[in-house]
């Protein structure tokens, strides 16, 4: 390699970049003519800058892009569309599906649960014998005792009753006999006034077991006249005679339809679904839009 | 990309949309890292600059003043990495001399992109490391200088600009690399092309 100034070196540069002054530039062409070691720099440099140039783009090895984290500053809503929007468009359809074949199945399901438990519709309600002849409770009624039933009420309501029927409805005469003392077993047949006279004595006489005892009462009267009406067991041969009375398939007894009772919730999931296929489908509208 | 969409997307970017700005890193991603990585010549380091590079740029952005985005790009890319160098210039610089026997097989993932056989190729990736490996034995400021004028193909007055030195600084940066890089490549002639006559 042979050996030039550095200012060689820079004309040798320039003149290959084409920015050597008018002068130098002339000057150095005529000695590129004589000086042969000049030359063969001359072209040396010029190969290695076409080199340097030929040198191949490279690949990015990852994606450059910022995130707000890196600008320090938190995201702002972009007014270019991001690229993994098609992808969120595309959940919605999914969804509308999803919820449709939820709600047709649903609302099928309910229906035929519904349809098939009808008792008059559908051969399947026939009684089956086997079960029509079971043994079952008359259906309870709550039809409105006759007027007389209350007539003369307010004279029964605090009339003695056995502690036996008492004690046997609610437990209540228990305890009753085992705080009472054996002497007071006719106060309860006083009347309100006159019970309300006992307490007041009772409070007065700083007596708290006799108290509690003329409150226990008390409310045993009204148990009394709440309860006895419908508590009364039915006379022995009622309860025969309906037991022995045959089941008439016309009148079927009121038993539990499982199936017929998850009948209508099925039906409401299939309406809440086919409202959510509905949403489902408005929203891609409006994303395809968008 | 079309002109029209790269200046929507610059006046989107410059408004703060983010998203906008990323759509041109990713269309000149290739272009900063290629030149990242001739001027810092080891893949990590580049990736850093380059990464660097777009954050000054997205921040910067107030200052592009329309033209030629790609070129104003360049240069804050060339200047991240010159500042980069200055920052690494603690660590000892490799000899030209060193480097002739060095392994250079460190290199970067040079694509097959002008090779039709698989020799060919061979030949060509080894000569572009030979080349890098000369190029990273330069001086930093002198590898900034060479790469921003023979590969970017920056005129003096911008490199003056860009670095932030007087022109004949340029120059003479410039002169002093080619002349280094010259007799560096006359030790890979066996990897020349006839044509070439280091």
């Amino acid at each position: 390699m042979p050996d030039f100034s550095e200012q060689e070196y820079q004309q040798l540069s320039e003149y290959i970049d084409g920015t050597l002054p008018a002068s130098e530039r002339a000057a150095l062409e005529a000695r590129l003519r004589t000086d042969d070691a000049l030359r063969a720099e001359l072209d040396a440099l010029r190969d290695t800058v076409a080199l340097v140039r030929r040198l191949p783009a490279l690949k990015a090895p990852r994606d450059f892009s910022l995130t707000p984290a890196m600008v320090g500053r938190p995201a702002q809503p972009s007014l270019t569309p991001p690229r993994r929007d098609s992808r969120r468009i595309t959940q919605f359809p999914a969804m509308a599906l999803l919820s449709a074949a939820a709600s047709f199945i649903f609302i099928v399901l309910g229906a035929v649960l519904w349809l098939s438990d009808a008792p008059d519709t559908s051969p399947i309600m026939t009684p089956i014998p086997a079960v029509a002849s079971m043994p079952t409770t008359p259906p309870v009624t709550f039809d409105a005792p006759p007027d007389d039933v209350f007539d003369g009420m307010a004279e029964e309501a605090f009339a003695p009753l056995p502690d036996a029927e008492v004690d046997d409805a609610d437990g209540i005469g228990a305890m009753r006999a085992f705080s009472a003392p054996a002497d007071e077993e006719a106060e309860p047949e006083l009347p309100e006034a006159v019970m309300q006279a006992d307490m007041a004595d009772a409070m007065a006489a700083d007596d708290v077991e006799q108290a509690a005892e003329a409150i226990i009462e008390q409310m045993d009267g009204i148990e009394a006249l709440t309860i006895e009406p419908e508590a009364a067991p039915p006379a022995p041969e009622q309860a025969e005679a309906s037991a022995d009375a045959p089941i008439v398939a016309d009148d079927p007894p009121p038993v539990s339809r499982p199936a017929r009772d998850i009948a209508p919730f099925l039906l409401i999931a299939g309406v809440l679904f086919a409202l959510l296929a509905l949403l489902g489908g408005g929203l891609t509208r409006r994303h395809r839009r968008s | 990309m079309s002109m029209a969409d790269e200046q929507t997307l610059i006046q989107n970017a410059q408004n703060g949309d983010l998203e906008a700005f990323n759509g041109l890193v990713r269309n000149y991603q290739d272009a900063v890292y290629t030149l990242t990585y001739r001027i810092m010549g080891e893949p990590a380091r580049a990736a850093d600059a380059a990464q660097d590079a777009f954050i000054t740029a997205f921040r910067r952005l107030e200052t592009y003043n329309g033209g030629n985005f790609r070129a104003w790009l360049m240069r804050i890319a060339a200047n991240t990495c010159y500042d980069h160098l200055r920052y690494e210039k603690r660590r000892p610089a490799t000899a030209l001399d060193d480097l002739v026997s060095e392994d250079y097989a460190d290199g970067a993932p040079l694509p097959d992109q002008s090779t039709p056989t698989p020799e060919q190729a061979a030949q060509s990736a080894e000569l572009s490391r030979a080349i890098q490996s000369c190029i990273d034995g330069l001086q930093a400021d002198q590898r900034v200088a060479l790469i921003m004028s023979d590969v970017e193909d920056f005129s003096y007055q911008e490199i003056a600009e860009a670095v932030g030195v007087q022109l004949g600084t340029v120059k003479s940066r410039i002169s002093r690399a080619r002349a280094a890089l010259r007799g560096c490549l006359q030790g890979f002639r066996e990897l020349l092309p006839s044509v070439y006559r280091l």
